[in-house]
């Protein structure tokens, strides 16, 4: 098994679109959240409240969600793609092991990326703010948490990716999905009929990000459950369709 | 029908099946592959030899019979690159990886070396373009680097699909010696090609198929013998007496428009013989073999999958 992610991992450092992707990950938020933080202007942010500048100050970390969740497609899209996975296949024909080994790594990376966009992030727009003289702290309620719940949410994002691009295979479709479905279904039905919406899976995930006072959300614990399980059930269906399907 | 009657066969194919919707791809196919010597797997464009070759590695799976591998099935070897090396077609590559980072992953997900990845791009000679890109790769380089990867586990048996496809003159080359010498060390080789003269000169024994039906698993010998046979060809100045002559004696003669009579049923010196008791003079007597090409196309031309196309080569 452990000869299975690390052919994984070496999969998915050679091939350029994957770098392409952590690199723009690693980068983009941070200056997306210092953009927001320090343009927003100042009367907007007086009559906010810690949930509002919270989610201010991770303006951009969600992009780093979005980008793992198109890694997590890439990483099994371009195998259909370009008809690797036969390869892969031949070289290891206990498919649940590969499965399992582009969820470790998928989740490894996102991890990874998550960690440094939500803490860059954090670090660079609580300074904007607090030097525009609305700044907020780790010891504000629920703050650290949240900040924990935000790189969850950037590994949940890519393994919910990887496993709808192992259900779909056409790698547009999945990106298209993955990327789409969530701001614009959800978020709609979110703003529109928000007792229902925030049952839907990615807006009940938000919980794991919002602190203290945010509306329209779950409590933490049951909108993360509630991911969680959705991400999970993703996975084990992806893994028993791939097991099942000609290659 | 069994080609391996000397050594117990190492890939045994028993009543694969394998319909995609109401078409039937691979209807019952059953055939062994032994081990020293290279046999050729036959069929016109579209006869499932490339389902086969999936089915073989449970790729594809199959809605009836099975394959084994030394009496394993391939989905149950530990390792399998060093047991079977496997080239399906050489465009499954991802194209902005190097060839090295290719033939590395693979290694990697077998135990094997980075010091073997170096050894087999030696091989095809392929070291010196190791770090580029495959997007820009030619079908030639495309079809080494399968040929790497299928030799990267040092296997013992192969399994190639038309790897000869794209390949310059000297490539082909390359690789018929490749496999006659793999083969002479001992190692099963099973190898499709269009390339039907090319299969004539590398294979010693043939499984052919069409519309996924076993046609015939022998001897390439064998093969030209039973499907093709030979003919006596004869000209003479008096050919119709002689065709009636031999026709009285069982023969079937036919001309060939070019003077000369094709004359089945009856053997060169059985001709000559019946001639000179008759008082006919013969102006040429020869034994003429079908090519495998001829004994192919006899075999495969009620079976060929898409009647009026041309068969790939």
């Amino acid at each position: 098994m452990g000869d299975v992610v690390r052919s994984e991992w070496l999969k998915l450092r050679t091939a350029r679109a994957n770098l392409v992707l952590v690199f723009v990950a690693l980068g983009v938020p941070v200056l997306l959240t210092a953009l927001v933080a320090g343009t927003t202007p100042v009367d907007s942010l007086a009559e906010d409240n810690l949930a509002s500048r919270f989610s201010l100050v991770m303006a951009g970390s969600g992009t780093a969600g979005t980008l793992v969740a198109v890694l997590g497609v890439l990483v099994i899209g371009s195998e259909f793609r370009h008809n690797t996975i036969r390869v892969t296949f031949a070289a290891v024909p206990r498919r649940l092991r590969v499965h399992a080994a582009k969820i470790v790594t998928v989740a490894a990376v996102g991890l990874v990326v998550g960690v440094m966009a939500v803490v860059s992030s954090y670090v660079v727009g609580s300074a904007i703010l607090g030097a525009r003289g609305y700044g907020l702290s780790l010891s504000d309620g629920g703050v650290s948490r949240s900040l924990v719940g935000a790189i969850l949410l950037t590994v949940l994002y890519g393994l919910v990716g990887l496993g709808v691009g192992t259900l779909m295979r056409a790698t547009a479709g999945a990106i298209t999905l993955v990327v789409v479905y969530p701001i614009l279904v959800e978020s709609l039905l979110v703003t529109f009929v928000p007792s229902v919406g925030k049952f839907l899976p990615f807006a009940a995930g938000s919980a794991l990000q919002s602190p203290e006072g945010a509306t329209d959300v779950l409590s933490p614990l049951a909108g993360g459950a509630i991911f969680v399980g959705f991400t999970a059930v993703v996975l084990v269906v992806a893994g028993r369709v791939l097991a099942a399907r000609d290659a | 029908m069994d080609v391996g009657r000397r050594r117990r066969p190492v890939i045994s194919a028993r009543n694969l099946t394998k319909r995609f919707g109401s078409r039937v791809a691979v209807d019952d196919l059953t055939f062994d592959v032994a081990p020293g010597v290279v046999t050729g797997f036959l069929g016109p464009n579209g006869s499932g030899k490339s389902t086969t070759m999936r089915l073989l590695l449970e790729l594809d799976r199959a809605d009836g019979g099975s394959a084994t591998f030394d009496g394993q099935r391939y989905g149950a070897l530990e390792r399998p690159l060093t047991r079977v090396g496997s080239l399906l077609d050489a465009t499954y590559v991802h194209p902005s990886r190097s060839a090295a980072n290719h033939l590395r992953w693979l290694a990697t997900s077998n135990g094997l070396t980075a010091g073997r990845v170096d050894e087999v791009l030696a091989m095809v000679g392929l070291t010196d373009v190791a770090g580029q890109g495959v997007g820009r790769f030619s079908l030639g380089m495309r079809q080494r680097l399968g040929i790497a990867a299928a030799l990267l586990g040092d296997p013992a048996t192969l399994l190639l699909d038309e790897p000869a496809n794209g390949l310059d003159p000297e490539g082909i080359q390359w690789v018929r010696n490749l496999l006659t010498y793999l083969a002479g060390h001992g190692r099963t080789i099973f190898v499709s090609s269009h390339l039907l003269a090319e299969m004539a000169l590398i294979a010693d024994a043939l499984v052919v198929i069409g519309r996924g039906r076993l046609i015939a698993a022998c001897s390439v010998p064998e093969f030209i013998a039973r499907f093709a046979g030979g003919f006596v060809s004869v000209r003479s100045p008096s050919a119709e007496a002689l065709a009636g002559v031999l026709r009285r004696q069982g023969a079937a003669v036919e001309t060939d428009g070019e003077g000369a009579l094709h004359v089945t049923g009856i053997d060169a010196a059985a001709v000559g013989e019946l001639a000179a008791a008759n008082g006919v003079v013969l102006h040429e007597l020869a034994n003429c073999s079908a090519s495998l090409e001829e004994a192919f196309l006899e075999v495969t031309r009620s079976d060929q999958e898409f009647a009026g196309e041309v068969p790939r080569g």
